[in-house]
């Protein structure tokens, strides 16, 4: 229940509406509430791009990533590892993220890591969608 | 929850702060010999974690990098920048002397191991 609760709360953070395209087949699993929203970062620079998603204590094999269409789909399974717990806060089952990349990335650059319980992923910007910079001819008068 | 040899603490009230700390998610396991907590403290690193004791009190302080990312811009972020902190009072059946922690994927360990003296003991029965 408390699962269910904190996942509405986070789906409210789904980043669609920063770069004015609707997330439709994300808002749908939202609304199904049936995962978890885990926090994501996007950075960049005119080369490369990193999305990275916190997964603690995720097993790598039990993590799927997709892209189409632009829109980047981070999957994964977390199992609990043990039963009767005195407390249980952590979260376990299936996470879920989806993220509209504001530019075009060459998937065949991609590759991930995790880094102390954090998903790195990392692409190369495709060459057609680069920011150029536009040099200005100085007219000689 | 009597068997609880530990009180899952809120932040202290004294505590001072570098950057905002959150609660981590902590899962707390009870075996024969020990307890175990498993605290979740995504991006955290062996060298941002300082885990101490004092009297009763085993205090958690952490502060992930998430935000540096030298030569990149940050397009989009949830992850808000903050530390992880929390609290945890033993009581006298943990054994002081042999906590201890391994961090692994981003999950703190913490073991705790029942003192001698204050083990389970078994008492035998005798045939009426």
């Amino acid at each position: 229940m408390l699962t269910r609760q904190l996942s509405r709360l986070e789906g409210l953070l789904e980043p669609g509406s920063l770069f004015g395209s609707q997330l439709s087949p994300a808002r749908e699993l939202l609304a199904r509430r049936d995962h978890i929203a885990p926090p994501m970062q996007l950075w960049s620079n005119e080369n490369a791009a990193v999305v990275t998603v916190e997964l603690p204590g995720v097993d790598p094999d039990n993590i799927e990533i997709s892209v189409e269409d632009r829109v980047l789909t981070v999957t994964a399974t977390r199992e609990q590892t043990h039963e009767d717990a005195l407390r249980s806060e952590r979260r376990y089952g299936r996470y879920q993220r989806q993220l509209r990349l504001p530019f075009e990335v060459d998937l065949d650059t991609a590759h991930a890591r995790s880094v102390h319980g954090v998903l790195e992923i990392q692409f190369d910007r495709s060459e057609a969608d680069r920011p150029r910079r536009i040099e200005i001819v100085r007219e000689e008068g | 929850m009597s068997e609880q040899a530990m009180t899952v603490r809120g932040n202290g009230a004294a505590a001072t702060m570098t950057a905002p700390r959150v609660q981590p998610r902590v899962d707390v396991l009870e075996a024969e010999e020990a307890w175990t907590i498993l605290v979740d403290l995504p991006g955290v690193a062996e060298e941002d974690l300082e885990l101490s004791i004092e009297r009763d009190t085993l205090t958690l302080d952490a502060q992930p990098r998430l935000h540096e990312r030298p030569g990149m811009t940050l397009h989009f972020s949830d992850m808000a920048p903050r530390g992880f902190r929390r609290h945890f009072t033993l009581d006298e059946r943990v054994d002081r002397e042999r906590i201890a922690a391994a961090l692994d994927g981003g999950v703190l360990r913490i073991t705790l191991p029942r003192s001698k003296e204050a083990g389970p003991r078994r008492i035998p029965v005798g045939r009426g």
